[in-house]
């Protein structure tokens, strides 16, 4: 499944980053291609494109501050979850937007 | 990923890691510890000031990070070079932050030189950050004996990062 996501929050580092890390930590072992945008104190790395949010099975925003540049994903449904959840147990938060957008 | 200019190996001294720490009973008194380990080192030249910095960032947001992992850090004009303070807590040490906190067993305390620039700085935390997210890398830190052992760990752990 291609997977794309944001990570963001309110420091605009070390969760953000420690997220983003485990999001794909945790794709990669379940066979998933993810691509994590980070949305922190240096602005936003790793952007997405248009055609990469729209060409994804699942989004999802891992974020406790508004999204910059939230237009993007107007056509697509958005899951969203929390830095710290994604952190203490990425495997999760994926197997539940995976259900919450009705893939799982 | 960008390139990092200063790599994580080469700002941890051995005189600023605990692998026991002992005896500590709260945030505030762990915090307190790894500022003088900075200070002794040469890396911070108040400890007060630093300390002040350290609590400001502290305010702006919880920096214990799930997975017994705490990283505090601090830009100040009160940090001579960059440094990093580590300390190691088997049985763990309580780190109240405003979503409840928890036991920090693996503790990072980060200063940040105020003339460094803002990407180096960002690189520096998220690199370390990342590298904690490996159960692989927690586990060779809980198994350090020897700064040695950590500085091989941060150097190994490198390796597994999803970008790099």
């Amino acid at each position: 499944m291609k997977i794309v996501a944001l990570t963001s929050c309110a420091g605009g580092i070390a969760h953000t980053y420690m997220a983003a890390e485990a999001l794909q930590k945790a794709a990669r072992a379940a066979g998933d291609q993810i691509k994590v945008e980070i949305q922190g104190t240096m602005g936003i790395e790793n952007e997405l494109s248009q055609e990469e949010i729209e060409g994804a099975d699942l989004v999802i925003w891992v974020a406790d501050i508004a999204v910059m540049r939230a237009e993007r994903f107007q056509s697509q449904k958005v899951i969203e979850a929390i830095p710290r959840d994604a952190i203490a147990d990425a495997k999760a938060v994926l197997e539940k937007a995976k259900q919450e957008a009705g893939l799982a | 990923m960008a390139q990092y200019g200063l790599r994580i190996s080469e700002v941890i001294q051995p005189e600023t890691i605990d692998l026991d720490l002992r005896g500590i009973k709260d945030k505030d008194e762990l915090i307190h510890y790894l500022i003088g380990l900075l200070f002794r080192a040469g890396k911070v030249r108040s400890e007060e000031e630093f300390l002040q910095a350290v609590h400001e960032r502290e305010a702006m947001g919880p920096t214990y990070m799930e997975h017994s992992i705490a990283i505090p850090h601090g830009k100040s004009d009160a940090v001579l070079q960059a440094g990093v303070a580590f300390g190691r807590s088997f049985e763990g040490i309580w780190y109240e932050t405003e979503h409840g906190g928890g036991l920090a067993k693996l503790i990072f305390l980060l200063a940040i030189p105020d003339q460094m620039s803002p990407d180096e700085y960002v690189a520096v935390l998220a690199r370390l950050a990342r590298l904690l997210v490996h159960e692989e890398f927690r586990e060779e830190l809980y198994a350090s004996a020897t700064y040695e052992d950590v500085i091989d760990a941060v150097a190994q752990g490198e390796s597994l990062l999803e970008d790099s």
